[in-house]
This record gives structure tokens, sequence and C-alpha cells, in this order.
């Protein structure tokens, strides 16, 4: 993995994180998972206001059910036009290693289009691809960000023939194809709070046409230096269930809070709780609609190797613990894990 | 003091908070409020956990859905 970052030269960023979840009740370790990716920001060009970035990025991922290795390359061309202030600071900032590539682009006034591939291997090779086109506007002195996400992408595996629990013969097809279109919304409403909204429809050969959408509050509390963050979720499934879809049609909810509290410049403490309800409406008439609701809490500690501003992208090490429990399995899981990112 | 205390707030309130930032989206690269900081850590492990038996998260959906079939 990191071998074939460096083909593209020097490494901007590796991850790992080890994840392992347990049953309490059956005292068996459920599932144990390792990560490792690395990311390479080839190069960003800027000149007046147009901007080309390349990256590259591999990762690795080791687990009971096998081992799969993704790659990913990916080319952005950017406009940025317009007089726009902040974009003069985040490129300022990104030069100087502060922030990274996509945290500019995601943070201007930008047009601009990517592709990328990717390659996993756990369960027969499979293949992906897509093509996107973007686009970001701010607005009312800077304060306001709408941006439109339009992605192709197409995917080739292994095709999968089984009975499913409902008895239904399912037959996956070896491509798969579909488009999102999606419509955000990112208010910076005081200097403390922001509000994000996002709204997505997605289609695909092997789904139903799915609308889905998102609406997020974040607070920071200067005095005390905590962040608040409340999200709401939803998804649903429009009619269209196919005999070559791996299960049926979904209405979900889910809503989650945060809690994020700097114990010192080096030391955040974060507590993070979550709730979702799901309905799965059955392919066949004979199956029950199944209601699946869960709730999830975790506790994260990060060490962040400040050296400047805070609000730098730095080299961090983090552990978490956690719980999540789902009334369709009546099972409690609980999970461990440790990470890092480092940033070189 | 109460001078002091004006100037401050005033300082913070117009986004001179964060050094090299200029305006009030200076706080959006806090690593407790910046998407990219905070919501790229355990997330996945998360995911791991919670998409065991929801599949609105599996579709994209859900307030965990990152592993969309369909997006990159």
């Amino acid at each position: 993995m990191v071998a074939l970052a460096r083909l593209a030269g020097k490494i901007s960023t590796v991850s790992t994180v080890l994840f392992m979840a347990w049953q309490p009740t059956a005292m068996a370790l459920n599932e144990t998972v390792f990560d490792a990716s690395a990311t390479r920001f080839v190069g960003s060009k800027y000149k007046d206001t147009l901007a080309t970035a390349s990256v590259m990025h591999t990762g690795d991922h080791l687990a009971e059910s096998g081992y799969s290795t993704q790659i990913m390359a990916q080319q952005t061309l950017l406009e940025s036009y317009g007089p726009d202030e902040y974009g003069k600071d985040m490129l300022t900032l990104e030069r100087r290693g502060s922030v990274n590539v996509d945290q500019t682009i995601d943070q201007l006034t930008t047009i601009g289009a990517s592709y990328g591939y990717s390659l996993a291997t756990n369960t027969g090779k499979t293949m992906n691809r897509y093509t996107s086109i973007r686009g970001g506007q701010w607005w009312n002195k800077a304060t306001i960000l709408t941006t439109l996400e339009v992605t192709q992408s197409g995917t080739e595996r292994k095709v999968r023939d089984y009975t499913d629990t409902d008895g239904l013969r399912v037959l996956t097809p070896s491509h798969v194809s579909g488009k999102n279109y999606t419509l955000g919304l990112t208010w910076l409403a005081t200097t403390y709070a922001m509000v994000m909204a996002r709204g997505t429809l997605s289609t695909s050969s092997d789904r139903p046409v799915a609308d889905s959408g998102s609406l997020e509050g974040r607070y920071f509390l200067s005095e005390t230096r905590t962040a608040i963050h409340l999200k709401l979720a939803a998804l649903n499934d429009r009619n269209g269930v196919k005999q070559n879809t791996d299960y049926g049609q979904i209405r979900g909810r889910g809503v989650e809070g945060q809690l994020h509290q700097h114990l010192s410049d080096r030391w955040i403490g974060a507590v993070v709780h979550r709730l979702h309800w799901e309905t799965e409406t059955p392919r066949s008439l004979e199956s029950p609609t199944i209601d699946r609701n869960s709730s999830s809490s975790q506790l994260r500690l990060r060490w962040r190797h400040v050296t400047g501003p805070v609000t730098e992208n730095v080299s961090e090490i983090y552990g978490f613990i956690g719980r999540y429990q789902s009334t369709e399995s009546d099972s409690l899981i609980g999970h461990v894990g440790i990470g890092g990112k480092y940033v070189l | 003091m109460k001078y002091l205390l004006t100037i401050i707030t005033v300082l913070s309130l117009t986004g001179c908070v964060y050094p090299g930032i200029s305006l009030n989206k200076g706080h959006l690269l806090d690593p407790t409020m910046d998407p990219a900081k905070t919501g790229s850590m355990s997330d996945a492990a998360i995911g791991n956990a919670a998409v065991k038996y929801e599949r609105s998260s599996i579709s994209g959906g859900g307030s965990s859905g990152s592993a969309c079939p369909t997006c990159r």
C-alpha cells in the first residue's frame, strides 16, 4: 500500500484504524478489522483563478471476512471565479500545508470535474469508476455556500446467485450503474454557528430510486471550547424493487448528537449518541414488513500533534469505545478501537 | 478593563479568532467543528458496527450512511 502511494511521489497522509467488536452476552469476539490507507496529493497548481489538483489514494482493509485493497486516482480541474477573500486565505493555508486540497476545493467558489477508479478484491474483483461534475457558489458576503454535484458511477463485479431469507432467488447483476444528484447548502449563521443541509437523488440499475437528505447544525461555545453537533437524516426508496436487488424497499430515519470538548490544545474528548429507525418492505408479499430500530453511543479521545495554530491539519492518535444495539438481532455489540492519522 | 473586554468581543465577533484567517469562516477549521477533521476520524469504525443490520445506511442514507454504492 505504501509502496503504491510512493509510485506517485511523497505520501501526504497515512491513516490507520484497528477496530474490534464483541458480543458481551455470547462472550465472543464478533469482528476484527484493520484498515490502513495512504493519500498522496500528487500536485496542485494555481494560475490566476484556474487550479488543477491530482490525488492518489490507496487503502488496505483486513478483516475476518477477507482482504481487500483499493486504489483511487482523482484529477480535479476547477475554476475559482469572483472576488473571494476567504478563498485567498484558503489558498495561502493550502500552500503552507495547513489544510488539504479537498478542503480548499470544497470551500472555494468553484466549478470542477473529476474522475476516479477503485479496485477491491475481497469477494472477487470489483471495479468501480466514477465521473463527477460539481460547482459551488458563495452568497451573502460569503456566508452561504450552495453546491451542486452530479456523479455517474459504474461497478463491475462477480455475479451472485442465492436464495434470500424471504425465499426469493436473487441474481445480482455483474454490472451496476447509477447517477447521483446532490444539492448542498452550508450557512455560516454566526461566527460560531453553522448549518449544513444536503439532499440527494440516487438512481441505480439494481435499486429503486432513492431520495435522501440530512440537516445538521454545529455550534461552538468559545468560552468552554466546546462544539455541539446535531444531525437529522432520512432516506426513502421509491417503488421499484426488482428481483436483482439485494434487499427490499427501505424507509430510514436517523438522529445523531455529538459533543466535542477541547481538554487542552492537544487533547480533545467527544461523546456521540445516535438513534436510527428503519422499515423494510419485503420483495415478496408473503413476507412481513421488518422494523429495525437501533441506538449506538461512543466515547472518543484524540491527541493532536499541535505545534502551531490549533486549526491546522496535524497528525493525531485517537481511541474510542462504544456500544450498538439493534432490535432486529436483539444483540448488544460492544466495540473498541485505536487509530491515527499521520500528516507527513 | 471594560474597553479591553469590548475589543476582545469585537475581534471575536468579526472572526479574528484564528491567525491568518480574516473572515468568520475561520471556525470551520477548528478540529471540533470542521467536517474534514471530525467526520473522517472513526466514522468508518462506527459504520462497521452500525450498518450490520441497517440497510438505509448501506444505501447512503441514515445518519452514518457513507458507503453508498453509487457514490464515489
